[in-house]
């Protein structure tokens, strides 16, 4: 149990030794390294892991609550659900369950927004990232849609595709004629384009439900008005799917609620 | 040469990851003859062999060979083995139907609480004893062999009587299991712990070498941390060519799992894997055709 608590206490084995909570005396004495160094590396190495699946898990809980307020909801979190299962991406699975029932719970909607980020971790590891825009998230309760809004990248632009890219690159090596005939107006792509950090110039391709969606966020609406703006529920899922990539891909750069800062 | 008959030889590896999967599916590998999947990516988050990662491991079986990995078995617990576990183990193995099933020898929690890290044991007959008979357990319960891996280690106990690769070889000689020889961690530990890597090497089992795993590793300060996060340097290069002589000619896997490269970049560690045994031991083609299984149907 010694080396248990040396390993996940959150105060850390330096200052368990200090304060004599720990006895590290089983510890052979080698040179090069101290008995405190030599734990600090798997106690380290224990946190930091399960912080990146925390951080990768909750990108919008993240997002919302800040970095340092994200820790130290990890940290209060770790301290009583500690991981038990083989696979270590299950170690999220009962943070909202955490919030409700903690004083995180006086954070309003913090719990629905960590039940939204859980939804998207079960798709993304169940059905694999290719079919995640094909699984149906049911939309959450309007009282979140009403206070949170996404601040999309505003550098990105839209170009409209007068043919499909790949018909596009086979007119220009002759391979057929008039790409541009190929498609109708309501099928022709948009393409977002945008810089990237490294200069590349980058294109997202949306469909037009997604372009709407994304011209509506880009006005600081509430997401529930702009659900209401697409006509189909399953456009509106599909475009709410949407947004924990575009976060990863930082093409939503903000998200402000004002309950939650 | 000196040979090792306790398995097939099937060749030169490389751990299958989620950034090369699609590439792999496409046909673009060149030189990786075998892939090595880490169990529990594969269990679903409910610990149940389903989903698309299942598919693509199956896809990727269909073409070539696979081993399953595990990091989860922590054989050296006091904790009870974990049946749910094993079970979902054994099943992905029935789909899988891997060349061999491996873990590590170290112990990764206990009650209950699992650190998802591979923590070192200590050296007693006492933990030979221990480990030996979970060991059986788990090879009765697979119906086969289990490989166990030697760990990387950044402490010791005082009360360890024995050198790791005195106690690797008891393990072995009560179980008959198999050894998969990490010669990265080797070289790490023997760094951390300041013995000498080739007397590890000459001290284990030649006949139980199932594997070996080739890796990078960081420096922090005083310590070597087997991070996996780079390309293997040249000692550890120089202490596998060490390994192939002593043992003879052994089925191999490169391991990168953080910053991961391109499978280009891969395909080159496994290629000078390649090249080192074809230079020290004199693997060529000729080998490979008479040695390697057959690819699965």
């Amino acid at each position: 149990m010694e080396l248990l608590k040396v390993f996940t206490d959150p105060k850390g084995p330096r200052h368990l030794l200090e304060n004599k909570e720990i006895d590290l005396s089983f510890v052979e004495d080698q040179k090069g390294a101290s008995s405190i160094e030599r734990v600090s590396v798997y106690s380290d190495a224990y946190f930091l892991r399960l912080k990146e699946i925390l951080e990768n898990d909750f990108e919008l809980t993240r997002l919302v609550l800040g970095d340092a307020l994200f820790l130290d909801l990890i940290v209060d979190y770790l301290k009583t659900h500690h991981p038990y299962r083989p696979n270590a991406q299950w170690v999220g699975g009962h943070l909202s369950e955490f919030v409700g029932q903690s004083s995180w719970a006086k954070k309003k909607l913090l719990s629905a927004l960590v039940d939204f980020d859980w939804m998207l971790t079960e798709v993304t590891f169940e059905t694999y990232l290719e079919n995640r825009a094909a699984a149906k998230l049911p939309l959450l309760s309007p009282e979140f849609f009403s206070e949170a809004t996404f601040v999309p990248d505003s550098s990105a632009k839209f170009l409209r595709c007068s043919a499909e890219l790949e018909d596009l690159w086979l007119g220009r090596h002759n391979k057929i004629e008039n790409p541009s005939s190929t498609l109708t107006e309501s099928d022709k792509p948009w393409l977002l384009v945008r810089r990237g950090e490294d200069g590349r110039i980058i294109f997202y391709r949306l469909s037009d439900a997604e372009r709407r969606f994304w011209l509506e966020l880009a006005q600081s609406k509430a997401l529930l008005s702009v659900c209401e703006i697409l006509e189909e529920d399953e456009e509106a899922s599909l475009a709410v799917a949407q947004l924990g990539s575009w976060i990863q891909m930082g093409l939503i750069k903000d998200i402000q609620h004002s309950s939650l800062s | 040469m000196p040979s090792n008959t306790n398995s097939s030889f099937i060749g030169f590896g490389a751990g299958l990851r989620v950034p090369h999967y699609a590439e792999v599916l496409q046909g673009k590998v060149k030189a990786i003859d075998w892939f090595e999947a880490i169990s529990e990516n594969f269990l679903g988050l409910k610990e149940t062999p389903q989903g698309r990662p299942l598919d693509v491991l199956l896809k990727v079986r269909e073409n070539f060979p696979i081993v399953l990995h595990g990091v989860s078995l922590s054989i050296g617990s006091t904790d009870e083995l974990n049946r749910t576990y094993l079970t979902s183990l054994k099943s992905l193995y029935d789909k899988v139907q891997p060349a061999w099933v491996s873990d590590h020898l170290c112990w990764t929690g206990v009650h209950g609480h699992n650190l998802h890290d591979l923590l070192p044991l200590p050296y007693t007959m006492e933990t030979v004893e221990h480990v030996s008979s979970r060991i059986q357990k788990v090879q009765d319960f697979l119906g086969r062999q289990l490989t166990i891996e030697n760990v990387s280690s950044y402490l010791s106990y005082k009360q360890s009587a024995m050198t790791e690769w005195e106690f690797l070889s008891e393990i072995h000689r009560r179980t008959d299991c198999g050894l998969l020889l990490d010669v990265n961690n080797v070289y790490v530990s023997s760094h951390n712990h300041h013995f000498d890597p080739k007397e590890y090497i000459r001290g284990v089992p030649r006949k139980a070498i199932t594997q070996m795993h080739l890796a990078g590793h960081s420096s922090a300060e005083a310590l070597l941390i087997d991070t996996h996060d780079a390309p293997v340097c040249d000692e550890v290069w120089e202490l596998y060519g060490y390994a192939l002589k002593t043992v003879g000619p052994i089925n191999t896997l490169v391991e990168w799992d953080g910053n991961i490269p391109s499978l280009e970049r891969l395909e080159e560690e496994v290629s000078h894997a390649r090249n080192i045994a074809r230079d020290t031991i004199g693997i060529t083609e000729g080998f490979y055709r008479s040695e390697r299984t057959a690819t699965p149907s």
